[in-house]
């Protein structure tokens, strides 16, 4: 609750940041080419705020996520989380500091250990930073399980006799049991149906309400997006193109790269279907990104500008941020 | 019902079951619908619905053992698919019927170039030289909208993106000019916008070649974009049937309206969603009676009992649920 | 609702936990007697077993699986008084077999636990902290097996005094390296899955995620590979003991009674014979079992 009151300074701060990864070619593995899977990203989340970040496959999204839990390094940039420089810590530091963000996996079933049982896995983070051990364990655990709507018949069950909803609904509570107060939610829901979808959305908005949380929700649906975020950040190839809040990204899309995934979504209305332009080509490769704007070998606005110059993000609106040349000249 | 036309595909009381060593399963259990030339029929369900086992069965390509069709009929052209022998039906397969999968970077073998693998098919279903069997695979590359079609014939798999490997699979596929094509999930692995280009292919594809299209997803916005007709599955059964708009106007099956109501929607901006309570059944061991009624709002005691009958509430709307009797 | 039941204790919610588990083991052994080939093989061990822990109930010169000899009847062929006939120093070679089988078994399980007791440390922090530590285990390991194991074995166990003991630490060291590469694949892979990564989330130690995390995931894939090699193990100490360097005599162990008997070939059939019918059926239970092992392990692994 006191992230949410307490206005001002964002919980967390993101400047600049960079992740590179060497890929290594040839037969000797001598040419290296770098991946820029994040490319100069910056951005803040206020406390009890859910941040949404959209894009397609390549677009860093997850590897952003990662590098904000430390399970990756960041090459460059700074991370602030409540003020403290996260990217610098180290050893026993970086542990403790681990129970304020953590993270929610995309795939259920592989983010639990077959053999641990349930008590096992969700106690386990208490049992690491020395909350509690042994018979003393259960208590706080079912108080967790319950939390995520699990009973305490679970307790001594494994993975393989629970479905997708249910094992998510593990990982969210064992996610949860060091009290933190950030959640990286990368894709969870994208492996569910759709009516256990509905459900793990509520339980995360509910948890959201009750314990004050802050989100950082990463996915490429943009319609779970504009259901959970408050302002949605999109990415392409390593960079934020657009970030905004919820409504004005959905009512008026700026880049045109948010307005072809918008258009290419197909919308659960049968009187709604358009035969609107969507975009051609391919997703580009990471290995090799085109110059200058990312989107512009794909973007039907495009100009020669575009092809030698990074176009900047220009704050366009209240809020409304959107990295493109030809944003404000009507069109 | 029909036009003077039989349907081109029509499938009766399906059944099909596997027997395995943690019990038998019940995947089909009566499945009936029917696909006209040149339509597009969704069939959408979760998992565990039993979608790709119906297409799996009318292709005749159940895994036996542990699977085997155990009743019902798949009417082809007019002929029972069931019927006959695997001779004739190898025939049929890949000729007449095509069907293509969910992962396009899996389905095409990675040794062959994509003009090998195209010539190959069509110098086995034609029998016509290698030379012009380049210039028919070339053709198929084009009709599939692939960006540089002689280009891509020389072309290995790994080579190609998500997006041209589905082109490839589609060409592959069409190649005979069947008449029925299954697409079992054929965007659920692609880029958003990737996955819009491969619809509208389909789309056009249908149109130009008169195709029809049994499309199986679980995806409700493919199915609204795309579909003339569909059919909900669940647990093995289909529990709503009939036109597009008429079914997402007026949804009525409980598991139908359930899962409408459980989309979330980008214009709508409620705080909560309204999810279907419970998980789907195990099918080792099914619920007895309706097999949703332990989820159902408006379950009564005959749902537990007996098995609701398919009753037509509106022309082109069949539902299979007690509150319609 | 109706009036609240008592809370189940840490006793029934255990129990309920291992019905869970039980009930995984009763598909499991299902599919694994499903197998006529893998019931053979359980069955040949079971054999195996009653019979080295009944060997002196069962064998009915016990006295000639020692020192004693007999030289009036050397050499005899199988009769009713000597079932599978006598050997060179007139013992009965069925008593000898069935004593036999107490050295087979101690001798493969013996070879099997030292391996992996080298092997699975090494291979594990190999695996896991990779890098410079990975290079020098992994060509340590690459110049132990690049000499032909049963080469090896010769040679280590010519070093030391010949005795079944040192050819049991001879086999251990040629075969190390096979067991260390096997788990350092399988710590390779599961080092990226998922659940590690969590683990690593929510601030698990390095130690701790070999030991409880990734260690208990090999335990099938070692168990597989281990019921493989015990034939193996088996037939490699009767080479040892044929070719002189491994069990001496008096003792009943197969090979050395090939080695011995291979002399008085080929009117002498029976000295051969029957011992090497019994590594044979041996050997091949122990595959069986493995095969069937693999089977069933295999597929839950990759769910």
């Amino acid at each position: 609750m006191s992230d949410v009151a307490r206005n001002g300074t964002p919980l967390l701060e993101v400047a600049d940041l960079q992740k590179v990864f060497p890929v290594r070619e040839g037969l000797f593995r001598r040419q290296r080419t770098l991946v820029h899977a994040v490319d100069g990203v910056s951005f803040s989340i206020r406390g009890g705020e859910t941040l949404g970040l959209v894009g397609e496959s390549g677009c860093g999204k997850t590897t952003l996520g990662r590098v904000l839990v430390r399970l990756s390094d960041a090459t460059d940039g700074r991370v602030l989380f409540d003020g403290k420089d996260l990217l610098a810590l180290r050893g026993e530091e970086l542990r403790r500091q681990r129970r304020d963000l953590q993270m929610v996996f995309q795939d259920p079933a592989a983010s639990l250990n077959p053999r641990k049982t349930v008590l096992q896995t969700v106690g386990e983070p208490l049992v690491v930073h020395g909350i509690a051990r042994g018979h003393a364990l259960e208590g706080p655990v079912l108080a967790l399980l319950e939390k995520v709507g699990l009973k305490r018949e679970h307790l001594h069950r494994y993975p393989h006799e629970f479905s997708g909803g249910q094992r998510q609904r593990i990982n969210i509570a064992r996610a949860l049991s060091l009290n933190p107060r950030f959640l990286v939610l990368d894709e969870p829901t994208s492996a569910l149906d759709v009516s256990v979808q509905a459900q793990i959305l509520n339980l995360l908005r509910d948890l959201q309400a009750d314990l004050g949380l802050t989100y950082l929700f990463v996915s490429h649906n943009l319609a779970v997006i504009a259901h959970m975020s408050d302002r949605v950040a999109v990415m392409y190839l390593g960079r934020i193109v657009e970030l905004a809040p919820r409504r004005d990204l959905f009512g008026a899309p700026l880049h045109p790269y948010t307005r072809s995934l918008l258009a290419a979504i197909p919308i659960p209305d049968p009187d709604r279907r358009d035969d609107s332009p969507i975009p051609e080509g391919e997703v580009a490769s990471p290995l090799n990104p085109p110059p200058g704007c990312r989107f512009h070998p794909r973007c039907p606005l495009r100009i020669d500008r575009c092809r030698q110059e990074v176009p900047p993000l220009v704050e366009h609106g209240p809020g409304h941020w959107a990295a493109c040349f030809r944003v404000g000249e009507e069109l | 019902m029909n036009g003077p036309m039989p349907p081109l595909l029509e499938v009766q009381a399906l059944r099909t079951r596997f027997e395995t060593y943690a019990g038998t399963v019940d995947a089909l259990d009566g499945v009936s619908f029917s696909l006209k030339r040149g339509e597009i029929l969704g069939l959408v369900g979760e998992t565990g619905c039993g979608k790709s086992v119906t297409a799996l069965s009318l292709m005749r390509l159940v895994p036996d053992p542990p699977g085997r069709i155990v009743g019902g009929r798949v009417l082809f052209k007019g002929q029972d698919l069931l019927a006959l022998p695997e001779r004739a039906m190898g025939h049929i397969r890949g000729r007449e019927m095509a069907m293509v999968y969910q992962e396009p970077m899996t389905a095409l073998n990675p040794v062959f170039t994509v003009g090998d693998l195209l010539s190959e098919v069509i110098i086995h279903h034609r029998g016509i030289r290698k030379a012009e069997a380049r210039g028919e695979a070339a053709e198929a590359l084009r009709l599939v909208g692939m960006p540089d079609p002689v280009g891509t014939l020389l072309r290995y798999p790994h080579e190609l993106s998500g997006g041209m490997c589905q082109r490839a699979v589609l060409a592959l596929a069409l190649v005979c000019r069947p008449d029925l094509l299954i697409a079992d999930e054929p965007t659920t692995a692609l880029d958003v916008t990737i996955q819009a280009q491969i619809l509208r292919l389909i789309r056009d594809l249908r149109t130009r070649l008169g195709l029809g299209v049994l499309l199986i997803t679980h995806d409700l916005g493919v199915v609204a974009q795309l579909c003339d007709r569909v059919a909900v599955m669940y647990a093995g059964t289909i529990v709503e049937y009939g036109a597009v708009r008429e079914i997402f106007h007026h949804p009525q099956h409980p598991y139908t309206q359930g899962l409408l109501e459980a989309l979330p929607r980008i214009q709508e901006t409620a705080s909560r969603l309204q999810a279907i309570e419970g998980t789907v059944p195990n099918l080792f061991a099914p619920p007895p009676g309706c097999r949703f009624h332990p989820r159902c709002r408006h379950a009564r005691e005959i749902c537990r009992i007996e098995r609701p009958k398919v009753i037509t509430t509106a022309p082109e709307h069949d539902v299979a649920c007690v509150l319609y009797e | 609702m109706d009036a609240p039941t008592p809370a189940p204790t840490w006793l029934d919610q255990w129990w309920v936990g291992q019905a869970a588990r039980l009930q995984g083991y009763r598909f499991a052994l299902r599919r694994f007697l499903a197998s006529p080939l893998t019931v053979t093989g359980v069955a040949v061990i079971i054999l195996l077993f009653l019979v080295a822990a009944a060997a002196p109930v069962l064998a009915p010169y016990p006295e000639d699986a020692g020192t004693t000899t007999h030289l009036a009847q050397r050499l005899q062929p199988p009769s009713r008084a000597h079932l599978l006939g006598t050997d060179d120093l007139g013992r009965d070679i069925l008593s000898r077999i069935i004593y036999g089988t107490r050295l087979t078994i101690q001798i493969g399980f013996v070879v099997t636990v030292l391996s992996l007791v080298i092997g699975v440390p090494i291979g594990a922090i190999a695996g896991f902290l990779g890098g410079k530590i990975d290079e020098a285990l992994m060509r340590t390991a690459d110049a132990f097996q690049s000499i032909p194991p049963l080469i090896l074995a010769l040679a280590v166990a010519a070093a030391l005094r010949p005795s079944i003991t040192n050819a049991m630490i001879a086999i251990s060291v040629a075969w190390w390296p096979w067991y260390s590469r096997v788990v350092r694949g399988q710590v390779l892979s599961l080092r990226e899955r998922t659940f590690v990564e969590a683990a690593r989330c929510v601030g698990v130690q390095r130690r701790r995620i070999i030991f409880s995390h990734i260690l208990p995931n090999c335990f099938s894939i070692i168990l597989v590979q281990a019921s493989l090699q015990v034939g193996n193990a088996i037939l490699t100490a009767a080479a040892l003991s044929f070719v002189g360097v491994g069990a001496q005599p008096p003792l009943p162990e197969w090979g050395l009674m090939l080695s011995v008997g291979r002399g008085f070939l080929p009117e002498v059939w029976w000295f051969v014979t029957f011992p090497g019918i019994a590594i044979f059926i041996t050997v091949l239970g122990f595959n069986l079992l493995g095969d069937g092992l693999r089977d069933i392990l295999d597929p839950r692994l990759r769910r």
